[in-house]
């Protein structure tokens, strides 16, 4: 149980910090290729979220249309979103054993 | 006279930093949006209609969380401290922005 | 007796562990959570879902039970029950009854997978040449109806078949389903449905999910028509932003399984009218 706990919260860290640091530098068509990767692989564990695919095609939407800005934002949110997903079935595929009434 | 109050308090919280107090507000807005923080659908805080009574009541904020980074943490993901919570990670699974939740912090805070 | 059970079953518990427990024991203790936590309603009465726990609301329920809305579907499905098939056969032909409610969901050993009353119905048709209907709402949902009506008051009694490591694996997936969160509001059946049973969020009151099976399908007045329980499962998942699955899926057919194992002992009351 400790342990679990002790790897949730390395688990959320990791996520931040990534969020802040990891898109930087970081082409629009490169972080869409890991959003859809990661998107893939949460849907893989059956935690896909409604929201990440619809995000990754609008940016994919905005950077056809020529707005760089507009594309970056919402391939990073997308990515956020995908690799958060991934986190909760790779967490709750762990944990859920805790709410089973005894 | 409400008016005449409301009035008076801006008056006053405009001379005293208005800077300060549009903080709160648009931390207010973040808040009760449904589409953000929709914190009415489970706590009753001040200034809300129709709050539902899953978590509890936001009120005394300030003794309830002294140190404002802790009320940030809760919001940012309230499991880690209660793995059993119902309250989503606001943070964590990036329903809010890191700056609406700095927002709604200040604004829970002055609750 | 009661002192003994309690004490074999908290002994069980104990050895084997949640994740491990048998489900007659996962079914005890998720049964005495709603009784201990709602002790004021009536044996057997969870199958009236949200209403068993909110007697002003029920009165308003109980009115429009007079008329029920889901009558008019009841009315088609009995309809389609008896119309006949292109190849002059029908759903008589495949059940011995329409009052069938009691027999669903079970596992099939030999499919290894969860068989719904929906599917079999959807079986009954491709059996006999005709296309499947649509598994969520329309003219699957008007014969569930109908042929839930025709069973109201059969007890729910869904079977894991001992020894078979498959309808175990099925219960347990349903199971994990079930108490996992999920989408991006990252909230799981349990944290709505169990643990916030009779919380308010806005006004809407959660309901409990023992006697959640027992009423489907549903006239759901935010639907405007009647829906299968699949569809309510994919209502649920799409509101806390999780993608939803496949209606008739092994996710939701072992969730069904497990949600309606948990109900054994209370009856089949649908179809059902909420809002």
């Amino acid at each position: 149980m400790k342990a679990i706990k002790g790897l949730v919260v390395t688990g959320a860290l990791a996520l931040a910090a990534m969020a802040h640091a990891g898109s930087h530098g970081m082409s629009v068509d490169a972080l869409l290729e890991k959003a859809a990767a990661a998107n893939a692989n949460a849907k893989s564990l059956g935690y896909e979220w409604t929201i990440t695919a619809p995000a990754i095609k609008n940016a994919q939407k905005a950077l056809a249309a020529g707005n760089a800005d507009e594309a970056k934002a919402l391939a990073e949110q997308a990515l956020f979103w995908a690799e958060a997903s991934v986190f909760q079935g790779e967490n709750e595929g762990q944990s859920w054993e805790m709410r089973v009434p005894r | 006279m409400i008016m005449k109050a409301a009035l008076a308090a801006a008056l006053l919280a405009g001379s005293l930093g208005a800077a300060a107090d549009s903080v709160v507000e648009q931390g207010k807005q973040v808040a009760f949006d449904r589409k953000k923080g929709n914190c009415l659908t489970c706590h009753q805080m001040e200034g809300g209609t129709l709050a539902g009574n899953w978590g509890p009541p936001l009120m005394a904020m300030k003794a309830r969380y002294p140190n404002k980074e802790d009320l940030r943490a809760q919001i940012w993901d309230p499991t880690k401290r209660n793995p059993m919570t119902s309250m989503p990670p606001f943070g964590r699974n990036g329903i809010l922005t890191e700056a609406e939740i700095d927002l709604v912090v200040e604004f829970v805070h002055s609750l | 007796m009661k002192t003994l059970t309690q004490l074999t079953l908290a002994l069980s518990v104990a050895v084997s562990g949640a994740a491990f427990a048998s489900p007659e024991a996962d079914q005890k203790a998720f049964q005495k959570f709603y009784e201990s936590r709602f002790s004021q309603v009536a044996e057997g009465d969870f199958i009236n879902g949200v209403y068993s726990i909110l007697p002003a609301a029920r009165e308003q329920w109980e009115a429009i039970e007079e008329f029920p809305p889901y009558e008019p579907e009841v009315e088609i499905g009995e309809e389609l029950y008896n119309t006949a098939f292109a190849n002059g056969k029908s759903f008589a032909d495949c059940f011995d009854t329409p009052a069938q409610r009691e027999n669903y969901p079970y596992w099939d050993a030999d499919r290894e997978m969860v068989v719904t009353m929906e599917r079999a119905i959807n079986e009954c048709r491709t059996a006999n040449g005709e296309k499947a209907w649509g598994w969520k709402k329309g003219k699957i949902a008007a014969l569930s109806a109908y042929m839930s009506y025709e069973s109201r008051g059969q007890e729910i009694s869904v079977t894991i078949p001992e020894g078979d490591e498959g309808a175990l694996a099925a219960y347990n997936a349903g199971k994990e389903m079930f108490y996992t969160k999920r989408g991006q509001l990252n909230f799981s059946c349990s944290d709505c449905h169990m643990y916030g049973a009779g919380l308010n969020a806005r006004a809407d009151t959660m309901s409990p999910a023992f006697g959640h099976a027992s009423h489907w399908p549903v006239y759901r007045s935010k639907w405007q028509a009647m829906g299968t329980l699949h569809r309510r499962f994919g209502g649920c998942n799409t509101n806390i932003r999780a993608k939803p699955f496949k209606a008739q899926g092994p996710e939701y057919s072992n969730l069904e399984y497990f949600l309606t194992y948990m109900s054994n002992g209370l009856e089949f009351n649908g179809p059902g009218a909420r809002k």
